[in-house]
C-alpha cells in the first residue's frame, strides 16, 4: 500500500472529487487529504517530527477533510502540496503592472527579463506554498510534489485575461510561473506539476469543461456545488487528470 | 589711534568661527552652527536625490528617518532589497544609478527634457546590451539595442517628472575625473570596458573637469531645472568617498583629493552666489583627517554607518522642527524601509576599477 498525504486549500476538492472516480483503479493508493483555505495554513507549524496546526480553525479544517486527524506526521511514502499561492490569479495583479523584454509594448513598466524572472521567483518564494513545502522539508525526505492552483476558467469575466492573451504575452507569462515554480520546488527537491495541457484554453485559463459541475471542498461533503459565479474551481474530471499526472510523474521518476 | 589699539577683525566672530570653540571642543557628530539651512527640509519636503554612491547612504538615511524622498521608479514587488539595489532601484529618486559628475547630472536633466542626446548612447558586451548612462542598472544587460532605448524613453520620463515634482533636489558630487566621448563630448558615468562596451582610445577620452566646467555645468543644471520648476532648491553635498582609482596619472591620494578640493570649491561659490542653492557639509563631517579615521572602514575609502549617520545628524537638527515633527534619534529607530541593508551593499561602479589595481 503506498500511503499519500494530499494538503491543500479549496482547490483539492477537484483532486479528491476525482480520486472518488478513479481510486478503484489505483487499490494499492491510499489518499488523506489535509485541506484548508489558504490563509489559514498560516497556522501550520512543525513539531517534534509532524506538522501541526497551531490554530483551532486549521485544526477543524483538517479534522474534516481527513475525517479526524489534525496532524501531518512523517510517515507517509508521499506528499502533494496543492494550490494554495502557486495560483497565477495571486501573481497577475502585480505582474500586470509590468512587461519584461519580450512582451508587447505597452503602458505597462518595462523590466528586464532578468529583473521580471527575479520578480515572479520573489513573489512565489514568499508565498504561502512555500512556507509549506518548506516546513514539510523538515518532517521529511520522501517525495513531494508541488502541484499549482488550476487556471481559472475561460468564462472568467476579468479583462486581463482576454487583453494578455491577445497581446501573446499570457504564454510568457505562463512559462515563467511555470519556470519559477519548478526552481523553487527543486530548490527543496521536490517536483512540480505543470497543469496538464488537456485542461487549458490558452495559457493562463481552463476549459469550462473542467470548471463545469465543480464542488465546493469545505462546508459539506464534495457535494454542493460551486455555482456559474465561480471561476477559479475545478471539477472532478480535472482533478483525475491532475491526480493521474501526479501519480505518472513519480512513477516516472522512480523507474524512468 | 595707535596700532595696538585697533580692534581685531576677529574680535567679537562667534565661537563657530575658531577652531578651538568651534571644532575642538565638540565630538563630530556634535559641531555646533556647521549647518545652517538657507532653507527648511522637512519630513514633509518632497526631495530628489542624486549623485555619487554615498548619496545612496544618504538616500537610504533619510528615508529611514521618516523624509519623504521620491521615488519615481520604485522596486517591482518581489526583489529582495539586494537584487532590487543590484537592478538599480530605491537607490535613489529614479534608476539612473550613481552620477559621479555635473556633467552627467547636466546631460541627464537635459536629456529627460529633449534638450541633449547622447551619442554611444548603447554599449554592448557579448550578446547583451547596455544603457551606457546608467551600465550598472542591468547587470545582465538586455536581449536588444531596441530594448534599451525602450527602457531609457521610459527612464526620462519618470525622470522629467522628478524634476517637476521635487521641492529639493540633493546632489552630492563625487569626482572630477570622467570617461568621454571624444566626438560628442557626451559624459559616460563609467569608462567603457568596465561594465560594459570597449574602450576605444581614438573615440573615448578622459577628462578631468577644472573648476570653471563645473561651475559651469551646475549652473546650466539649475537654470534649466528652474526654468522647468521656478520653486526647486538645491543642496549640493560633497562625498567624502576617496575615488577608487585615477586616470590623470598623478597618485590616487593626491587626485583624490584635487577632486574633494575643487568640488567643495564649486559648491561654495555657488551656495555664496545662489540664494537657492545650499550646501549641506556631509564631507567636512566624515572627512578622514579631522577625525581620526573613525568614520571609515578599514580600506579607508568606505564610510561607516557611523560616519553616515553623524553626517545626518547635523543635518536633522538644523532642519528640524520646522513642521512639528522630529524625528527619532539614532538609537531608538526602527528600519522601517524596504531597502535597509548593510554598508557594503552600496552600488558603486567606480569600485569596480579597483580590480585594476596590481
Amino acid at each position: 500500500m503506498t500511503k499519500i498525504c494530499l494538503i491543500g486549500d479549496s482547490h483539492v476538492g477537484a483532486l479528491q472529487s476525482g480520486w472518488l472516480a478513479m481510486k478503484h483503479a489505483f487499490p494499492e493508493i491510499e489518499l488523506t487529504t489535509f485541506g484548508a483555505p489558504r490563509t489559514v495554513f498560516a497556522g501550520l507549524d512543525v513539531l517534534d517530527g509532524v506538522l501541526v496546526p497551531a490554530t483551532e480553525k486549521l485544526s477543524a479544517y483538517f479534522r474534516h477533510t481527513t475525517g479526524g486527524q489534525v496532524t501531518i506526521e512523517n510517515s507517509y511514502d508521499r506528499y502533494l502540496v496543492c494550490g494554495i499561492s502557486w495560483a497565477i490569479r495571486f501573481l497577475l495583479p502585480s505582474l500586470a503592472k509590468f512587461r519584461a523584454e519580450d512582451h508587447v509594448k505597452s503602458k505597462r513598466v518595462p523590466l528586464s527579463s532578468d529583473c521580471y524572472a527575479h520578480v515572479v521567483l520573489g513573489l512565489m518564494r514568499n508565498s504561502l506554498s512555500m512556507q509549506v513545502l518548506t516546513k514539510l522539508r523538515q518532517i521529511t525526505d520522501r517525495p513531494v510534489t508541488m502541484i499549482p492552483a488550476p487556471m481559472p476558467s475561460e468564462r472568467i469575466p476579468a479583462p486581463i485575461y482576454a487583453s494578455l492573451c491577445a497581446s501573446g504575452d499570457a504564454g510568457k507569462i505562463a512559462a515563467q510561473f511555470n519556470a519559477a515554480a519548478a526552481l523553487l520546488a527543486g530548490e527543496c527537491n521536490a517536483g512540480f506539476l505543470e497543469q496538464p495541457m488537456e485542461t487549458l484554453s490558452n495559457p493562463l485559463q481552463s476549459l469550462y469543461l473542467y470548471k463545469r459541475g465543480s464542488v465546493r471542498t469545505f462546508g459539506g461533503n464534495l457535494d454542493i456545488e460551486q455555482g456559474e459565479d465561480d471561476y477559479q474551481h475545478m471539477n472532478a474530471a480535472y482533478g483525475e487528470i491532475v491526480l493521474r499526472a501526479a501519480f505518472a510523474a513519480r512513477n516516472a521518476e522512480v523507474d524512468p | 589711534m595707535s596700532d595696538s589699539d585697533r580692534p581685531s577683525p576677529y574680535e567679537g566672530l562667534p565661537r563657530a568661527s575658531f577652531w578651538r570653540t568651534g571644532v575642538q571642543a565638540y565630538p563630530a557628530e556634535a559641531i555646533a552652527d556647521l549647518y545652517r539651512p538657507k532653507f527648511p527640509v522637512t519630513p514633509s519636503t518632497k526631495i530628489a536625490t542624486a549623485g555619487s554612491c554615498f548619496a545612496q547612504r544618504i538616500t537610504r538615511n533619510l528615508r529611514e528617518r521618516g523624509f519623504g524622498i521620491i521615488d519615481r521608479e520604485p522596486a517591482p514587488p518581489g526583489l529582495t532589497p539586494e537584487a532590487a539595489a543590484s537592478f538599480g532601484y530605491g537607490l535613489y529618486s529614479a534608476r539612473y544609478g550613481n552620477i559621479y559628475t555635473a556633467r552627467h547630472l547636466r546631460q541627464l536633466v537635459a536629456e529627460a527634457f529633449r534638450a541633449f542626446r547622447p551619442a554611444d548612447a548603447i554599449w554592448r558586451r557579448g550578446d547583451r546590451y547596455h544603457d551606457a548612462m546608467r551600465p550598472s542598472v542591468e547587470p545582465l544587460g538586455l536581449l536588444s539595442a531596441e530594448a534599451v532605448s525602450d527602457h531609457r524613453q521610459y527612464h526620462l520620463r519618470q525622470v522629467r517628472q522628478m524634476i517637476l515634482t521635487a521641492e529639493v533636489f540633493l546632489f552630492t558630487m563625487g569626482m572630477t575625473e570622467a570617461w568621454e566621448h571624444a566626438p560628442s563630448g557626451t559624459v559616460y558615468p563609467t569608462a567603457p570596458g568596465v561594465i560594459s562596451g570597449c574602450y576605444d582610445p581614438a573615440i573615448h577620452q578622459f577628462k578631468n573637469f577644472r573648476f570653471q566646467e563645473i561651475y559651469a555645468d551646475l549652473r546650466a543644471f539649475f537654470k534649466f531645472a528652474k526654468r522647468h520648476n521656478p520653486g526647486l532648491k538645491i543642496i549640493l553635498t560633497v562625498s567624502p568617498v576617496p575615488i577608487t582609482a585615477t586616470a590623470t596619472g598623478h597618485h590616487v591620494l593626491s587626485a583624490s583629493i584635487y577632486s574633494k578640493s575643487v568640488l567643495r570649491a564649486v559648491a561654495g561659490q555657488l551656495q555664496d552666489e545662489e540664494p537657492d542653492i545650499d550646501y549641506f557639509p556631509s564631507y567636512e563631517i566624515v572627512m578622514k583627517t579631522l577625525y581620526e579615521g573613525r568614520f571609515f572602514e578599514e580600506n579607508a575609502r568606505t564610510v561607516r554607518p557611523e560616519g553616515v549617520a553623524a553626517a545626518m545628524d547635523a543635518f536633522l537638527p538644523a532642519n528640524d522642527g520646522k513642521d512639528g515633527q522630529r524625528s527619532p534619534p539614532r538609537a531608538v529607530q526602527k528600519k522601517t524601509g524596504s531597502f535597509v541593508r548593510t554598508v557594503e551593499d552600496v552600488q558603486c561602479e567606480d569600485v569596480l576599477l579597483d580590480k585594476y589595481a596590481q
